[in-house]
């Protein structure tokens, strides 16, 4: 077997390239670069490193570290003036609120909208991707620096949080729960936009967010002012119900697998083929669904949280999966073929690629099923309309996919694609329901020749005079039609699958020169 | 300590290398679409040697580069580092590589040291060596004094400089430049030659592409010269000049006193000589031997027929004129490309090949 080449990151042999002569002045340089190099531990992730060096000088962050401090020294000045008129202390609480909220589930999150694809466009992402970066830690990285400038934003306002104490009327637990909440949210939506920040089309990665965040600013300004909004949320996160209790940990767990969820779909987007970053996914995925249904099974969960659970853990890894580009190596097969039949079969669930991506869809959707079986009272599944919604956005899910299956070839990306179909009839849907109830309120009939558009089967249901059996019916023949449909157009795909489990990794190359089996 | 380490060293005996080559492509396609970027290439490039990569622009130089580092795929076909399958195993093959691209961005708010530092973090060092290997690195390419200026102020000469610091922190076997010259000033192109030529003497194996042919013939050991997508001559830069000079032979330059007409009358009747085109005091001649023997009996002859010599002397053919004459020939038929090996059932469904 002919020698297998230094792989070591660090070789250990081989002259590095040799310095120019030392210099007089070479020692004070050194000691020069080696006081400027210890600034930051190795500890650290490189990108993190790499990131905050850049993200601390970026006039964005100054200016809205700078702006909030100046606000919230305002209004706690103005406040101090106004203490004698009672209840100041719960007013500087929102205002404190609605500054720290817009800046960091708004603001912050926006700077991840070209997090990724600056450095695509700027054709440096491919000189990250050759050093040990692995693209899971590229994105990683981009991520935990916004959040780490949203946590400094965090602490800055903590004094004035310690201030506002001494105005009274502060639920202390429920404000400082708040405040962490907030914070979570601001990582889960800068993961939302460090995530979408790979896609190439602009409508995705900016106006999408940009939309987002503009929904999001005025949510979080209105139930800031909104006194009694704010002290019934305050109340809640107080968790003197236990059931408050678990809601607000159902909606941390879930919060953090979205984000993971978003993050890993930027990490797919710009790994090597070789990388298979599909397989763990879905396998965290099939698990949070499986904990779900053993948690709506043990515990008394509200119906909107199972809805919510369900709809939450499926949605995202099913986008994802049916979106996949499909190639297949052998490197990426071969640890499912060494386990033999079991899994090969798992394989056709796991592996990176939308057939195999339509399989895991259609189980998790049967799961997410389960969960709302397991979770929610029978009564529920005598309703047409929950049967209606339920099957309609499993079919909207579905729908894209089956639309741009003719378009495949053409496609550059097939997440773009989808999303956009996806948003076009959400669009058309939203339109035609409006035209149609400016027609007729009750009943528009030109709606029933849109009704094969999930979507629009979902708003008709919000209508008073259709039928709503026959609205189940139709959204569920239309969601086993597109599932069918699918399914068809992923088991012409096995073949393909097959010959790769069966291929030797390098045909081409002499077997010693394969690392692989050495 | 063990006993062999106390023994003195045996000479080392020359000994053949049975390494994989350091590059391999073998029937390399890569298709765009319709468009054949990468249309069946094969060659090998050996351990420790400089190559330079030429073609025009939309060659599939770059392309061919791209998936050697393996930020690209094939649409079918081997592409191997150290004999390492680019595409099966991209995270070895990137330790082994240095990637120098065309272009590239630099990165707002971050000084040359901490660029340097960050690459350093990212390919995986630590601590002192961590600190020592950005040092070595910038003292190699000159960049200490422009430690604290910020990357994305540098001019193109410095950012070239950058760039190859980067691509040489880990210490890679081999180094994948794309047009490294492009955009830059005479000064600066020497400065990288002098670079390359160093790496290149201390054994790293060098793949360069470039526009700027003399240079590269000067500093590579073999010339792979591409187009559309084929490989149509692979050798040292006196081959190709001998190669492409048309019938062979040599070209002179005569001037005349007199009439420049009677130089294609005296063309006309002698052998071995071609009247090639006329100039303002003579012309062009091509000579069906090189040797200076023939060269100067030919001159003699001249003389002797009563033509009135004042300069005959011999054209120097670069590789610009070599590699422009070989492509107009290739265009008007005279040489046949290679043609694509059948191509090997893929490995994959490539992208942009649907599924």
């Amino acid at each position: 077997m002919a020698d297998v080449p230094d792989i070591d990151p660090v070789p250990a042999e081989g002259p590095p390239p040799q310095a120019a002569p030392a210099s007089p002045a070479a020692e004070p340089a050194k000691a020069l670069v080696a006081a400027k190099l210890s600034d930051f531990s190795d500890r650290l992730s490189p990108m993190l490193v790499k990131e905050l060096r850049q993200g601390l000088r970026a006039r964005t962050f100054v200016i809205v570290f700078l702006t909030l401090q100046a606000l919230l020294g305002l209004v706690l000045l103005a406040a101090t003036g106004a203490a004698a008129a009672g209840r100041a202390g719960q007013v500087i609480s929102g205002i404190i609120f609605a500054f720290f909220s817009v800046a960091v589930m708004v603001i912050q999150p926006l700077r991840g909208i070209s997090a990724v694809h600056s450095e695509i466009k700027a054709n440096t992402l491919d000189l990250m991707v050759l050093t040990r970066l692995d693209a899971w830690r590229i994105v990683l990285g981009k991520w935990v620096a916004i959040v780490s400038q949203s946590a400094l934003l965090l602490t800055a306002i903590v004094p004035y949080l310690i201030l506002r104490y001494w105005f009274g009327d502060m639920n202390l637990l429920g404000e400082m729960v708040l405040l962490v909440l907030v914070f979570l949210g601001s990582c889960v939506a800068t993961s939302v936009t460090v995530g979408l920040s790979a896609v190439s089309s602009i409508i995705i990665r900016g106006l999408l967010p940009l939309f987002g965040g503009i929904v999001l600013a005025w949510c979080c300004l209105a139930l800031s002012f909104s006194r009694y909004e704010f002290e019934q949320i305050v109340e809640v996160c107080s968790m003197q119900d236990s059931r408050d209790a678990w809601g607000i940990a159902m909606l941390v767990l879930v919060g953090a697998y979205a984000a993971w969820s978003l993050l890993s779909l930027a990490a797919s987007m710009i790994a090597p083929l070789a990388e298979n970053h599909a397989t763990p996914r879905r396998l965290v995925t099939l698990a949070a669904l499986l904990l779900a249904i053993l948690a709506a099974i043990g515990l008394d969960l509200d119906e909107e949280i199972v809805v919510f659970l369900a709809f939450l853990l499926v949605i995202p890894p099913v986008i994802m999966a049916l979106t996949e580009p499909f190639f297949l190596l052998p490197t990426v097969t071969r640890p499912f073929v060494r386990k033999g039949a079991l899994g090969v079969v798992a394989g056709r669930f796991l592996y990176p690629g939308w057939p195999a991506g339509v399989l895991f869809s259609l189980l998790a959707l049967a799961l997410a099923g389960i969960l709302m079986g397991t979770g929610l009272p029978e009564n529920v599944f005598s309703d047409e309309d929950f049967i209606t919604v339920v099957a309609a956005v499993a079919a909207g899910l579905l729908f894209p996919a089956v639309v741009i299956l003719p378009f495949e070839k053409r496609l550059r990306s097939r997440f773009t694609g989808y999303l956009l179909v996806l948003v076009a009839s959400l669009i058309l849907a939203i339109v035609l329901t409006l035209v149609g109830e400016a027609v007729d309120h009750t009943e528009p009939a030109f709606l029933w020749a849109f009704i094969w558009i999930p979507m629009v089967n979902l708003f008709m249901t919000a209508m008073s005079g259709y039928p709503d059996e026959v609205l189940a019916t139709v959204a569920t023949v239309f969601l086993i039609l597109y599932a069918s449909l699918l399914l068809v157009a992923a088991l012409s795909r096995f073949p393909t699958i097959r010959r790769t489990e069966r291929e030797e990794e390098t045909p081409q190359a002499p077997p010693s020169a394969d690392p692989g089996e050495s | 300590m063990s006993v062999d380490s106390q023994l003195p060293p045996e000479p080392e005996a020359p000994a053949t290398d049975t390494r994989p080559p350091a590059i391999r492509v073998h029937n390399l396609y890569r298709y765009f679409g319709r468009l054949k970027a990468v249309n069946g290439i094969s060659f090998e490039i050996p351990h420790g040697s400089v190559c330079g990569f030429v073609g025009a622009n939309g060659a599939g130089k770059t392309t061919t580069m791209r998936i050697l580092a393996s930020l690209d795929y094939p649409t079918m076909g081997l592409a191997e580092v150290c004999g390492i399958n680019v595409v099966h195993h991209p995270e070895q093959v990137r330790r082994l590589i240095g990637w120098m691209p065309d272009h590239f961005g630099n990165y707002e708010h971050m000084t040359v040291l901490e660029y340097l530092d960050f690459y350093a973090r990212a390919f995986g060092y630590s601590g002192d060596e961590r600190r020592e290997r950005v040092q070595e690195v910038m003292e190699f390419t000159d960049l200490v004094p422009l430690a604290d200026r910020f990357s994305n102020k540098l001019s193109k000469g410095m950012t070239q400089r950058l760039c190859l610091g980067r691509a040489l922190l880990h210490d890679p076997q081999v180094l994948i430049m794309d047009e490294p010259a492009a955009g830059l000033d005479p000064k600066a192109r020497v400065e990288l030659k002098h670079l390359i030529r160093v790496l290149a003497e201390e054994g790293k194996t060098i793949f360069i592409s470039s526009h700027i042919l003399s240079e590269l013939g000067e500093m590579c050991d073999s010339l792979l010269f591409v187009n559309n997508g084929q490989i149509v001559h692979h050798g040292d830069a006196e081959s190709l000049k001998a190669g492409t000079d048309g019938a062979g032979g040599a070209l002179f330059d005569v001037q005349l006193v007199g009439d420049p007409q009677s130089l294609s009358d005296w063309c006309a009747v002698n052998p071995h000589v071609e009247f090639l085109e006329s100039r303002k005091f003579g012309g062009r001649i091509r000579v069906d031997r090189e040797d200076p023997e023939t060269a100067a009996g030919v001159l003699a002859r001249m003389v002797r027929d009563g033509l009135q010599v004042v300069e005959f002397h011999k054209e120097q053919r670069n590789l610009e004129d070599a590699f422009i004459d070989m492509l107009g020939r290739i265009d008007r038929g005279e040489v046949a490309q290679p043609p694509p090996q059948p191509p090997p059932a893929p490995s994959f469904t490539p992208p942009g090949q649907g599924s």
